[in-house]
């Protein structure tokens, strides 16, 4: 190099940019960008369509072509696009942002790549609990079929006792999507419509998802390399610009809610709840409230593009376990897997991916007076986290059109 | 393989020493759990609870480092100050951040329109700007938070309601979290009054129990590379013999960490002999019975380290006591027993017969015995520990805690607003007289002093007038009072004088009239002459 006077160096068809080494540039260059630069420029032209304010963003830095490689330009469309992928969508890509920031190290790169396949997870994971959701709603008015192997794939996912992994996820996917083709049912969300085409082979959503998987496979993480980061990055930037309808859909969690009835009037009804995502906090003005004359079901977290009262509720596949013992702010995990010793659901944590045990503590015995669970807060919690459990069996025994397999009697040995 | 010494002493543990940290598994994981339940968080305990280590290591350690950005603000001078100057560091500061295009008609309504309450303060601004520099959620953490009522104004308590008011308002995520001394909780009315949710989540920090004494001790002795392990077969009773020997008759249940930290590296170094603390150590508990009754560790530390001092400058052929030695420490603590961070210059000021020089190389040597720490920042030097505070105020000889009293008085007035700044009263100007030898006022304070005495004698001049004209006036009316009694007694006199001349005449003229009747009898008797 020193002989050259060269400042890249070129690995197959990768290009290193070495010229000025710092914690930007130091990275996997394809057409010489750092992390995150490719995501946001990738990013913003995908949801341009659908999100005004990256419209504008882009109108406004037209005059400079590498906008998304300025700091102080590219900040604010991270900014913009972690603020409008929906809520838990763009809580992962606020934290690959931040990942992409951090100084270059080996546990950087294996945490950027760790953070991609799980973004791009979550993304897929959202989709299979709106459709899970939404064909359980409809499996409780008729009968729809599942064919053998759609009962196998998505009795695998009720009764796995090891969370799905990423291909085992994408195959769930089509097969829902199969589901709902099969007995011609209206998807919940309209702009599945279109993506149903990604579904094919070929497609860029599913060569993502293929090296997303290839990636994740990597048994020896230490051996993950720039390349890999870069690849990564790739893959989950084309996965999430053909799911960039995202970017108009928002996601609630319902705390509470109270009803009132004055004399000779309507009744009311008053929603507490906090939106999730990049403005999830715990602030004075967070935690919200509606006064409505409809009621919407508590302890749901919805998903919705313009009114949360018809969104999609996905409970008990995504829950708040914060709204679920009567805590302040959000605690918001993702059906992982059932616990294999005692068939208790686990759950996994957004935050930090850890697992949080839901325990069936059957709390309302028969003849247990419900005033004597409600007094006491402590049974109450309980009575909560018994309803996600009751919900999750009722689910996969309308979805799966059988009874429970599971004996609770079982359980009787744990209380 | 670097052998570690997994003791800190009294500093607090950060970050890059959660593989340290025993003891507190329990109160990290609730403190962990209610950072998701709430915007503001308040810790406390007594001090030496370790509350600082358990934010900045126990805490800390849970989240990954793109989930944490923690910015520690201690008081310093003015909590308001060093709150923006720890926003300012962290990158809040941007000079222009769309300095070729402007982007801010972005954050406007998407209409297009910028409306009031879209305009971000500076406040939110400088946040906003360092949440963009890393996309890490922000967590702004006020230690020490006592030192705002122990040493602060009521101004600036007010002015800091106010900007912890606009950061709850902000759009980025932005966590508070108060670390705070248990008996000053009640300082805590006003502040909670204005911001309703300070107490709502809180998480007490207790002494060490045997459990978590254990807790700490096994861990590091079980930690990879440490230097220190327990002799086979004596664990669990080594474990409880360093619980009662710092326990000693105490009838207590618990012991104070920074005890721990400074016995167990007095232990370690009674083991070893290793000043260095690079050798192997395996405890014992012939060891710890060596080391006799302990008392007060840490009083017993600080006196050690007193006695080791003066005797080296006594070594140099200088002439330095204890007293002078303790005296140099004293003011590093509050009167009420915290601590004061305080620079050289401040710290010669209020040992004015103290060689500058001495005063110097004392604090050096402090520093090197690790009771004071410098922080470079603020270029000052402070206690290592709470706990060391209260053994020195201890300490203190009537006459130095009289001239802290009197110190405080003049501090409290100083530091008032002007419009509500009151003079010295007289017994306050008293007390201030009688210390006058030993202050270096500020020439402010100086200012207030002076206007007080000049005050108290216009006071004394006007009443010295008042008592005047009042003697005079009663002179006067004493005067007029006499002259009119002595008139009025005149006139009575007169009166009388006329009064008896009256009678007199009354009687003469009864008499004549007595005599004229009997005259007039005595010719009528007379028989008449033919």
């Amino acid at each position: 190099m020193d002989a050259t006077g060269g400042t890249t160096i070129q690995t197959g068809e990768k290009i290193f940019n070495i010229g000025v080494i710092n914690n930007a540039t130091f990275g996997p260059v394809v057409e010489n960008m750092a992390f995150n630069e490719y995501l946001t420029r990738e990013l913003m032209n995908a949801i341009k369509s659908y999100c005004p304010i990256a419209a504008k963003y882009l109108e406004l830095v037209k005059s400079k072509p590498e906008w998304y490689q300025l700091a102080d330009l590219s900040n604010k469309a991270k900014e913009i696009i972690a603020a409008n992928y929906v809520g838990v969508i763009g809580t992962q890509l606020r934290k690959l942002i931040a990942i992409g920031k951090e100084p270059i190290s080996d546990s950087k790169q294996q945490t950027y790549i760790d953070t991609c396949i799980l973004t791009a997870k979550r993304t897929i994971q959202i989709i299979c609990f709106a459709l899970l959701s939404d064909f359980w709603n409809k499996k409780n008015e008729k009968d729809y079929p599942l064919s053998v192997e759609q009962k196998e794939s998505v009795t695998r996912f009720f009764e796995n006792w090891i969370e799905l992994n990423f291909q085992e996820y994408v195959n769930l996917l089509s097969c829902l999507f199969a589901v709902y083709k099969g007995n011609g049912l209206q998807l919940p969300i309209p702009e599945l419509a279109e993506f149903v085409a990604q579904l094919q082979e070929g497609s860029a959503f599913m060569k993502a998802c293929e090296k997303l998987n290839a990636i994740s496979e990597t048994h020896d993480k230490d051996r993950y390399t720039i390349s890999n980061c870069s690849e990564a990055e790739v893959s989950l930037t084309n996965l999430l610009a053909v799911t960039n309808f995202f970017s108009v859909y928002k996601m609630v969690s319902i705390k509470s809610v109270g009803y009132e009835e004055e004399r000779n009037t309507q009744p009311k009804y008053l929603h507490n709840f906090v939106s999730l995502g990049y403005d999830s906090k715990t602030n004075t003005n967070i935690d919200r409230l509606n006064y409505l004359d409809k009621p919407i079901s508590s302890d749901a977290v919805l998903l919705y593009k313009s009114d949360y009262l018809t969104g999609i509720n996905l409970f008990p596949f995504v829950i708040d376990l914060n709204a679920l013992t009567f805590e302040g702010g959000v605690k918001i995990c993702f059906f992982s897997s059932l616990d294999m010793d005692d068939n208790n659901l686990n759950y996994c944590f957004l935050e930090d991916n850890s697992m949080e045990c839901v325990m069936f503590s059957d709390v309302q015995r028969s003849g247990t007076l419900m005033n004597e669970l409600i007094e006491d807060k402590e049974k109450r919690k309980k009575l909560k986290l018994d309803s996600v459990f009751h919900s999750f069996r009722g689910a996969k025994a309308t979805i799966l059109g059988q009874p429970d397999s599971i004996d609770l009697s079982a359980l009787d040995d744990y209380k | 393989m670097q052998k570690i010494y997994p003791f800190k002493f009294l500093d607090a543990y950060g970050r890059d020493d959660t593989r340290l940290f025993f003891g507190r598994d329990e109160e990290v994981n609730a403190l962990y759990q209610m950072v998701f339940q709430s915007n503001m968080l308040m810790i406390y305990g007594a001090s030496g609870t370790g509350k600082t280590s358990l934010i900045q290591c126990g805490l800390a350690g849970k989240f990954q480092a793109h989930d944490w950005l923690a910015l520690f603000i201690r008081r310093g001078n003015d909590i308001n100050a060093s709150f923006e100057r720890a926003v300012a560091d962290a990158g809040g500061a941007a000079s222009n951040p769309y300095d070729t295009i402007d982007l801010s008609v972005l954050t406007a309504g998407e209409d297009g329109i910028a409306t009031a309450a879209r305009v971000a303060s500076p406040l939110a601004r400088s946040l906003k700007n360092v949440y963009l520099n890393s996309f890490r959620p922000i967590y702004l953490i006020f230690d020490q938070f006592e030192e705002l009522f122990i040493l602060g104004t009521k101004q600036e308590q007010a002015d800091f309601i106010e900007t912890i008011k606009e950061i709850l308002v902000v759009d980025q995520p932005v966590k508070i979290i108060f670390s705070i001394r248990e008996e000053y909780l009640g300082h805590l009315g006003d502040f909670e009054k204005a911001i309703p949710q300070l107490m709502r989540k809180k998480l007490r920090v207790e002494q060490m129990n045997l459990d978590k004494v254990n807790q700490v001790i096994e861990g590091v002795t079980r930690l990879k590379g440490s230097n220190i392990s327990l002799k086979k077969g004596e664990e669990q009773r080594i474990t409880e013999a360093i619980f009662d020997k710092i326990k000693g008759n105490d009838k207590t249940l618990t012991i104070q960490l920074p005890y721990l930290q400074v016995f167990m590296d007095k232990l370690y170094v009674h083991t070893t002999n290793d000043e260095t603390r690079q050798a192997d150590a395996v405890l014992a508990l012939a060891t710890i019975e060596q080391m006799g009754d302990i008392g007060d560790v840490l009083l017993d530390f600080l006196e050690d380290q007193v006695k080791m001092i003066s005797k080296n400058f006594s070594e140099q052929g200088r002439q330095v006591t204890t007293d002078d030695v303790w005296l140099i420490l004293s003011p590093f603590a509050t009167l009420e027993g915290t601590k004061e961070p305080i620079s050289i210059r401040e710290l010669c000021a209020r040992l004015p017969d103290k060689n500058k020089d001495l005063v110097t190389e004392t604090v050096g040597a402090f520093v090197n015995s690790r009771i004071l720490r410098r922080n470079e920042e603020e270029n000052v030097y402070e206690l290592a520990h709470d706990t060391l505070a209260k053994k020195i105020a201890a300490k203190r000889s009537e006459d130095e805690i009289e001239l802290l009293e009197v110190r405080r008085i003049i501090k409290n007035q100083v530091n008032q607003k002007k419009d509500q700044q009151e003079l010295f009263t007289y017994r306050q100007l008293a007390r201030i007289e009688a210390c006058m030898n030993r202050l270096t006022p500020t020439e402010e304070e100086s200012r207030l002093i002076n206007a007080s005495r000049n005050e108290l004698k216009r006071k004394r001049r006007i009443r010295n007038m008042q008592i005047s004209g009042v003697i005079i006036s009663l002179i006067v009316v004493l005067i007029i009072i006499t002259f009119q009694w002595l008139n009025a007694n005149a006139q009575k006199n007169e009166a009388l004088k006329q009064t008896r001349i009256a009678e007199q005449k009354t009687k003469e003229a009864k008499d004549e009239k007595e005599l004229a009747i009997a005259a007039q009898k005595t010719r009528w008797m007379q028989p008449e002459k033919r």
